[in-house]
């Protein structure tokens, strides 16, 4: 019985799926990949998110080690505070972003230097804020199921702190941080909500891929957004692949949101 | 000399507390309790991991109780070998001298008979090549004291018994002081200098092993430490000697009168055969078989009843079966010697 649950929902992925692959023809992917809109999107898709995940790995994996090992006064205040990216819709994170970098001293103060409003830099920035809270999730289920006595024996043959995290933590965490990248990396890749708040959807500017599929609907190019679909999908396909290929399952740590 | 002193720790369940102990340089210490008696958290606390309540640590004079980890000279030996490094660099990890790294990680891996495994994954090993690993590791840092929590645990009999070996060994070799912590006693009786029996995070006993086995002082040590038969008596002065009655009349070698608690240890009671009969004049006794139990391949128990007193006794097998001892045979036993706890 419970089994029709499952047979329901394998049907109705399978047939979004379908739905997307059997309206391409070929030539309308050739046609895709030759376009420039589309080789523009591709690419600034490609960099943005690329950049987004490892200033969010910058971040994020010493936070995540902070969460991880330490315990200090409004731990709990702190721990809802990262996790709130996760719950709030992206379009509100970037309403908040345009209205901080637009709005307030601080921001118009930041913005006189480096401009992201409605920039390329915008995406990183939006992608950023989305990403990091995925990478701390991820990677801070990864050292908590390190046993802290790994670090303790290493310190206690004669290891600093630094050391010890670098070569016993890190080395013995690759696999968790690397599919956090992963999912972090796939998740900048599909942000839209934020990154259209605060970069916009400007035509080869600030053309992401999604945000090129939601233009194309919009003007009525069907066949475009389609083979942009394609793409992305494929690009799925391949995260989940790398992500059980690297850690022989998909379930790193505790991924919510 | 490492001193303990003082020390105090707030357990889940009980409170750790060893008021003052000293373990000499290059002595084999063995700290001997159940599991969960507190005896890691104790070797914890030595190597810096948690801090005490109270109390101080002192080595050679010096209070490290507040010392970094990476500063003591104290290593830790345990399973927690670095599972993403081979065995060498497992070995060398201590090492700070980089000219020093190779030769030092083979002397150490030649002399653990482990040379031929410094390639290998540590998840490929076995339990015995496990704690090998360990033991070089922590002797590669060339401590003053090392800590070695239960380092023959889990391991086949045969692994075990040269393993247990090989410690002895390196103990005698080398100046490092070996704290080691156990709930065997055999393996404690074979390798101590003294040992320290803790229960529920007190230290009951601390002796050389031979006085702990002849004078256990309490019942939990007797029992901890071998002694199979406890019986309760009064030891009474009778003409120059002392005669203890527990249901036997014995004669002891003490100069204690008044009620007490006494244990015989199952090897102190002799049953008398064509070949010992010379050797023995003294507490003599008629007694009838009740079981005979196989313990290891050499030897057996054998359950005696002794004038209504039951006592449990243990001897080599070959002996069984040349008497051609079983259930129901009538021997002579003679009971060699008497630990006396006294009334607590």
């Amino acid at each position: 019985m419970r089994r029709v649950f499952l047979v329901f929902f394998i049907l109705m992925i399978l047939s979004v799926i379908l739905s997307i692959a059997s309206n391409i023809t070929p030539s309308v992917i050739t046609k895709a990949l030759n376009s420039k809109e589309v080789q523009f999107a591709v690419f600034l898709s490609l960099k943005s998110a690329l950049v987004a995940t490892i200033l969010a790995l910058i971040v994020g994996v010493p936070t995540a080690y902070t969460l991880a090992r330490s315990n200090f006064a409004l731990k709990e205040l702190v721990d809802s505070l990262v996790d709130l990216p996760v719950v709030l819709p992206p379009l509100i994170s970037g309403f908040g972003l345009l209205l901080f970098f637009g709005d307030t001293p601080i921001g118009k103060f930041i913005s006189s230097y480096i401009n992201v409003i409605f920039t390329p830099l915008g995406i990183i920035v939006a992608q950023f804020f989305i990403a990091t809270p995925f990478v701390i999730r991820t990677v801070r289920a990864v050292f908590e199921n390190i046993d802290p006595k790994y670090e303790l024996v290493a310190m206690n043959l004669g290891a600093s702190k630094t050391e010890c995290f670098f070569n016993i933590v890190l080395p013995m965490a690759r696999k968790g941080i690397l599919a956090g990248a992963i999912l972090a990396w796939a998740r900048c890749m599909g942000e839209f909500g934020a990154t259209l708040m605060l970069a916009g959807a400007t035509r080869m500017r600030t053309e992401t891929l999604p945000i090129a599929v939601y233009l194309n609907i919009s003007i009525g190019n069907i066949n475009l957004a389609l083979a942009i679909s394609l793409i992305m999908l494929t690009i799925a396909v391949l995260t989940i692949a790398s992500i059980k290929i690297i850690v022989g399952g998909f379930n790193v740590g505790n991924i919510r949101g | 000399m490492l001193e303990i002193l003082g020390v105090k720790k707030k357990l889940e369940y009980f409170d750790l507390q060893v008021d003052n102990l000293k373990i000499n340089s290059g002595e084999y210490f063995i700290f001997l309790g159940l599991s969960g008696a507190g005896k890691t958290t104790l070797l914890e606390i030595i190597a810096g991991f948690r801090k005490p309540d109270f109390g101080k640590i002192i080595l050679n004079g010096e209070d490290i109780t507040n010392k970094p980890v990476n500063e003591r000279k104290i290593s830790i030996c345990n399973e927690y070998l670095f599972p993403h490094m081979n065995v060498y660099d497992n070995i060398a990890y201590g090492i700070r001298k980089k000219k020093d790294k190779k030769r030092k990680v083979i002397e150490l891996a030649e002399m653990l008979g482990i040379e031929n495994l410094l390639d290998r994954k540590i998840d490929t090993l076995s339990a015995g090549e496990r704690q090998r690993v360990a033991i070089a590791r922590a002797l590669a840092v060339e401590p003053e004291v090392i800590l070695l929590d239960e380092p023959l645990n889990s391991l086949d009999r045969l692994t075990h018994e040269s393993l247990m070996v090989e410690l002895r060994k390196l103990n005698e070799n080398t100046n490092t002081t070996f704290i080691h912590v156990t709930h065997d006693f055999i393996e404690a009786i074979a390798l101590a200098d003294r040992i320290a029996i803790i229960r529920r995070g007190k230290i009951e006993q601390c002796e050389e092993v031979e006085k702990i086995l002849k004078n256990p002082k309490n019942e939990f040590v007797a029992k901890f430490v071998g002694v199979k038969n406890l019986l309760d008596g009064v030891i009474y002065r009778k003409n120059s000697s002392y005669v203890l009655d527990c249901g036997l009349k014995l004669r002891v070698n003490t100069e204690y009168e008044g009620k007490v608690r006494v244990g015989i240890r199952p090897e102190n009671i002799m049953i008398i055969s064509s070949e010992n009969c010379r050797f023995v004049k003294d507490n003599i006794f008629e007694a009838e078989v009740v079981d005979i139990i196989p313990l290891t391949l050499s030897t057996t128990q054998v359950v005696l009843n002794v004038d209504g007193v039951e006592l449990v006794a243990e001897t080599v097998k070959s002996k069984i079966l040349r008497m051609g001892l079983k259930k129901g045979s009538k021997v002579k036993i003679s009971i060699t010697d008497v630990s006396i706890i006294k009334a607590s």
